[in-house]
């Protein structure tokens, strides 16, 4: 019974006017939003890739001088992104895709291409996702909010119930034959995602990226699927299927358009996440305090240790040893002020997750984000990969000038290096998490996901159990 | 084959069925006149099960309504005074669909021999039926009752607005139906209709089932009588000019 409903269904949406213009205009838009996505991919990967090489071959041929002074001029770590970020740009533009690695410091990420966009660009932001999240449910209700009233309308309902079809029978082959129209309305944009991301892979990345591509197809589904449900409940209570309309567009409205907004402008200042200049400032501070205090108590252990009063005293280039400690020293410093930027984030994320409650968007938002490799939780990556490969850079200089350090004529500690030691630094590859390793940051929104699709269809089940065909 | 014992009805204060006791036999058209508000309505949704009864109880093929509707609906057809169909699909597309709800897996040759059966022209099976006549969309809810093989037919004033043609052939239809054994309801103000099609015919007023006629012993003109004579009984008496 359940599939002749929804084939029944299915041939009705298919001969629907409205369905067919929905179809072209959707799939206009899907392709527009998947040519701007691969179009940014393509320009992102090609600045990163293009940018690493020119960074590489300078690093390389910087000429002989103080190592130091190369640790000073830094080098660029640059993180190229996901394929699935075709899908999802999610917050990429808004973070920066390289960070200046230099002597003494952990700098924030730069170059956003936020910054390089109009203002006007950021409210035309094209993706598949957010069609996927905000113009789909907005389909989904212009074909189903007349599913039962339109028909209890018409009086077809009657003659439907005067056979014997019990309502949660209608109820799912309803359902599936909506799903059927909207899946048919997807299918293109799906499709393209697949093969462009199986296209843009590294062969050995291609099995963690389709594992995330079925999790995102997972949770699109549930937060569909939820909307369907809710569509086919409210059309099955409301008398009429302008009532069941009007209802559904406000809920609509502000749980697509109203609430995440709202949200995420008030978890931001509950939560601020950023680089605020209260922040820096007591960074700066701390920095500067435990610098001074990292070379007192460096010199007085050297120079009990050696048994001498002055630098040019010790039997090595004291700055080998310095330089090293004042690094290690301000580790903790660094990543204490990072764990609370982090932990900043993590609660804005958790918080904004758990708004799922209010609106499903929001963590669908940061599910889609999370799986497609354009959320904070991967920013953050970046930023501890970058920082470990600085620390590994700076050891390997300072460790250079310690053994390499000769007095000259004069007596003063001299030491130069070349492409010898630029090359003994691998250039930056960053690494990819995997699959798994994003699942912690937006299991809850996944949750909440799958409690929205079951309370939608408990709902839906409990309504049309109830359904009057008058 | 439809039975309603002791069977009240009430919206709030308003009784729209009155302590109704019926039995329609199989092969009988059992008729139900009476003014507008009278309770024919109520009556065959009460059969339905699209409302409950207040009190008493309501069989079809000795499955009580209430408690078994599903299956108490799969023993019975539904004509309602506007069949509703589905505008997008065609003549053949909607019975299909419909005779498959009802659990019949019929044959697109069976499908458009119950249609032929029921006088729609058969170049018209395969057109929207956006495009068909009120008389035309009657005869599919009646191939739909066919094919269906429903043992009770409950008809909702299904002459009216037809034109005296496809009356007179949808009147045929259900006396062939009844012939077959199939127990017919009908909520009807046509009185020729009665007379012509109808076994027994009860009249109805403000609720109550007041009197049964076996319309076989009676003429058209007598069969107007007494209807008359119970619609007026107890009204309020007209002014005199």
């Amino acid at each position: 019974m359940i599939p002749v409903i929804a084939a029944k269904e299915i041939l009705e949406i298919r001969r629907d006017g409205r369905f067919r213009i929905a179809a072209i205009v959707f799939w206009l838009l899907s392709m527009s939003a998947f040519a701007a996505g691969v179009a940014h991919y393509a320009a992102l990967t090609r600045e990163a890739q293009t940018a690493s090489q020119d960074e590489r071959a300078r690093w390389l041929d910087q000429g002989r001088k103080y190592p130091h002074a190369a640790a000073h001029y830094g080098v660029f770590a640059f993180k190229s992104p996901r394929p699935l970020t075709v899908f999802d740009s999610g917050i990429e533009p808004y973070l920066g895709s390289s960070i200046w690695l230099e002597a003494h410091k952990q700098n924030e990420p730069l170059y956003r291409p936020a910054e390089d966009a109009t203002p006007l660009q950021r409210f035309g932001d094209l993706t598949l996702a957010r069609l996927a999240q905000e113009l789909v449910p907005l389909l989904i209700i212009i074909l189903g909010y007349a599913a039962f009233a339109g028909e209890r309308e018409t009086g077809t309902l009657r003659q439907l119930m005067s056979l014997g079809v019990p309502g949660r029978k209608l109820l799912l082959g309803k359902a599936a034959g909506l799903a059927s129209g909207i899946a048919v309305l997807c299918l293109p944009a799906v499709l393209l995602v697949f093969v462009s991301s199986a296209a843009l892979s590294e062969p050995q990345g291609a099995a963690d990226e389709f594992m995330r591509m079925a999790l995102l197809v997972l949770a699109y589904g549930a937060y569909l699927g939820g909307f369907i449900f809710l569509t086919l409940t409210v059309s099955a209570w409301c008398r009429t299927a302008r009532a069941a309309l009007v209802i559904l567009l406000a809920f609509w409205a502000l749980s697509v358009l109203a609430v995440p907004r709202f949200l995420s402008g008030e978890i931001g200042a509950i939560y601020p996440a950023g680089l605020t200049i209260d922040r820096r400032t007591a960074l700066e501070t701390a920095l500067k305090e435990a610098g001074a205090q990292l070379e007192e108590k460096q010199k007085s252990e050297l120079f009990k240790k050696y048994n001498v009063t002055r630098i040019e005293d010790l039997p090595f280039d004291y700055w080998g040893v310095a330089l090293q400690a004042d690094e290690e020293g301000k580790y903790e410093i660094f990543e204490k002020h990072y764990a609370q930027l982090f932990d900043a984030l993590a609660r804005e994320t958790a918080l904004y997750q758990l708004g799922t409650l209010l609106s499903p968007l929001t963590g669908l938002q940061i599910v889609s984000m999370s799986l497609a490799g354009s959320d904070t939780s991967q920013h953050r990556d970046f930023i501890q990969q970058a920082e470990a490969y600085r620390r590994v850079i700076h050891t390997v200089i300072n460790d250079y000038i310690l053994k390499h350090a000769a007095r000259n004529a004069e007596g003063v500690w001299k030491v130069e290096a070349g492409r010898e030691l630029w090359e003994t630094i691998p250039p930056f590859q960053y690494k990819r998490p995997g699959a798994a390793g994003v699942l912690p940051h937006c299991g809850l929104g996944f949750a909440l996901l799958g409690l929205w699709l079951a309370l939608c269809f408990a709902a839906a089940w409990r309504a049309a159990g109830r359904i009057n065909p008058l | 084959m439809l039975e309603a014992a002791g069977v009240t009805k009430r919206y709030k204060d308003i009784v729209a069925v009155d302590r109704l006791d019926l039995a329609v036999k199989p092969g009988e058209v059992f008729c139900l006149l009476g003014a507008n508000g009278a309770g024919k309505t109520t009556t065959i949704h009460l059969f339905l099960n699209f409302v409950a009864p207040s009190s008493g109880t309501l069989r079809v093929g000795g499955c009580d309504v209430v408690k078994n509707a599903e299956q108490a609906r799969r023993l019975a057809a539904y004509l309602p005074e506007q069949v509703m169909l589905y505008p997008k699909l065609t003549g053949f597309e909607n019975l299909r669909y419909f005779s498959r709800l009802a659990g019949q897996r019929h044959g697109r040759e069976q499908l458009l021999a119950y249609l032929d059966q029921c006088g729609l022209p058969l170049d018209a099976a395969d057109r929207p039926l956006s495009g068909y006549s009120k008389g035309m969309r009657q005869k599919v809810g009646i191939a739909i009752a066919l094919a269906k093989q429903a043992k009770a037919l409950l008809l909702d004033e299904p002459t009216s607005g037809l034109d005296p043609q496809a009356s007179w052939e949808l009147s045929g239809l259900i006396a062939s139906l009844a012939r077959n054994g199939v127990a017919v309801l009908m909520a009807t103000h046509d009185l020729f209709r009665v007379k012509e099609t109808g076994t027994r015919a009860g009249i109805m007023k403000k609720g109550r089932l007041v009197s049964v006629l076996d319309t076989k012993s009676l003429t058209a003109a007598d069969l107007e009588k007494i209807y008359v004579e119970h619609m007026q009984a107890h009204a309020p008496a007209r002014a005199s000019g």
